[in-house]
């Protein structure tokens, strides 16, 4: 609500910025994996677009600006605390992982073929278990709903690249699924 | 299609996102190829299955009013606080401090009487929690000033007639002097703001309509406070900072009350004025 004494910045950062936050908050909690983590990232990223509002330019996209506030706090926090990149080379990886059945399965029974009974927690850990830039446009489009134009926006990549980024991201998270049903006895060994 | 060309497409196929013209030698690849069909089958189920549980969840509104504070610290640093100097000044003594406070404010609202109506929401969160604290801080702050002040019930409920869908409610509460109030809105829904003066804290009661907030459209309460509001037609909580909300239901209007006080003290307070609900 706008009350005389405060000024246009805060206004128009109240009225532009703020109501991203559960956008941000979503993917910082999926991120982090962390209530505690996603809090202290959500706080500094509206702390630092607010100080560098001045940057922002009017008419473009809040969403992505914030969200690469956010990126560059979360790679800050993660460089800072263990000297290590977040990233993951897809091709090291995808090996680690048993490849699923190639073989052809009734459509409805899939969900349950591929991953039994996984409980809500199982999903959380295995999203949070995916290398960053995988990470983040599952999340973006499967948890988000955001379009992929949005998504290039927000990650800074053409298209393609979110698209098989999206393909990757999902064929390893299915595997890593498949690992905890198979480490539960939900889900039957090749 | 060969399969290298059918795996590079299946992330935008799974998003029905393929082009018309792709689609049917996707689609006849799919026929022909087993592995690629599986392939296809698992993204689609991966992706369902992830959605299905996985849930949205809201700010916290502890975390949302922390930012929203932080931020309205970094941009009202060195503003001065009508109602701070008001109430809260810690170097004067209280009763030269009550003394001037009362000059201070009659010429406050005076002025703020001529302060024309704004309507413009801006606070992104639609809790009606996080909104009362959060007007509630900017009353205290001075951010937040009275349209309309009057100590008479009837003169305020003048400024509210007609604007809004739920009555508008104003009793008289024990111990308690009307200051005035504001009204505006949010996502095109009408809200009322009611200020009064408890010896030297500030009662603000926020009110809006409870059709509304019960719908969770525009404006929603945590599903644990809505619930006891259906049940009993009361809620209270104390907050970390020693605040306390008192909600309640009356008619179509649902009020929340924040003082800095214990929610009984807070309840014993907006009770006093029962009859007026």
């Amino acid at each position: 609500m706008k009350f005389s004494a405060k000024s246009e910045k805060h206004w128009a950062f109240e009225r532009e910025a703020l109501p991203h936050m559960d956008l941000l908050y979503n993917y910082a909690l999926r991120t982090t994996n962390n209530a505690q983590d996603a809090d202290d990232l959500v706080q500094e990223t509206f702390l630092k677009a607010f100080r560098f509002w001045g940057s922002y330019e009017q008419g473009t996209n809040i969403k992505a600006w914030l969200f690469r506030i956010m990126k560059n706090s979360y790679i800050n926090r993660y460089r800072k605390e263990t000297k290590e990149p977040d990233t993951v080379d897809y091709d090291e990886v995808k090996d680690f992982y048993s490849s699923v059945r190639h073989e052809s399965t009734d459509s409805n029974d899939l969900q349950e073929t591929l991953f039994g009974n996984l409980l809500d927690d199982d999903v959380t850990k295995a999203i949070a278990s995916l290398p960053d830039e995988f990470r983040t446009v599952v999340i973006l489009s499967d948890i988000e709903g955001l379009s992929y134009e949005e998504i290039a926006e927000f990650v800074d990549c053409p298209l393609g690249t979110v698209r098989s980024r999206l393909h990757r991201g999902r064929k390893l998270l299915r595997e890593q699924l498949m690992e905890y049903g198979k480490q539960r006895g939900y889900v039957a060994e090749d | 299609m060969n399969c290298k060309e059918f795996q590079e497409l299946i992330s935008a196929a799974v998003d029905l996102r393929l082009p018309d013209d792709g689609l049917a030698a996707f689609k006849d690849h799919s026929v022909r190829c087993s592995a690629c069909r599986f392939e296809y089958e698992a993204e689609a189920s991966t992706k369902l299955f992830v959605r299905s549980r996985t849930k949205r969840v809201r700010t916290p509104a502890s975390l949302a009013l922390q930012i929203s504070e932080q931020i309205g610290r970094e941009a009202s640093a060195g503003h001065p606080s009508w109602i701070a100097e008001l109430l809260g000044k810690p170097l004067v003594k209280p009763a030269i401090g009550f003394a001037l406070a009362f000059v201070t404010v009659l010429l406050l609202l005076q002025d703020s009487m001529h302060v024309g109506p704004t309507t413009q929401a801006a606070f992104g969160s639609t809790d009606v929690i996080l909104q009362s604290l959060m007007n509630h801080r900017s009353m205290l702050s001075g951010e937040m000033k009275p349209q309309f002040a009057s100590s008479e019930p009837a003169q305020l409920a003048g400024f509210f007639s007609g604007i809004t869908e739920y009555s508008v409610l104003l009793p008289r509460l024990k111990d308690c002097r009307l200051v005035g109030g504001v009204q505006n809105e949010f996502a095109g829904t009408k809200l009322a703001h009611i200020v009064y003066q408890h010896n030297n804290e500030i009662v603000y009661i926020y009110q809006t309509c409870w059709a509304t907030v019960k719908r969770g459209e525009k404006l929603h309460l945590p599903d644990n406070v809505k619930d006891e509001l259906l049940r009993s037609g009361w809620f209270s909580a104390t907050q970390p900072d020693g605040r306390s909300i008192v909600l309640w239901t009356k008619g179509r209007t649902l009020c929340a009350a924040v003082a800095r006080m214990s929610k009984e003290d807070l309840f014993a307070c907006v009770m006093s004025g029962e009859r007026g609900w």
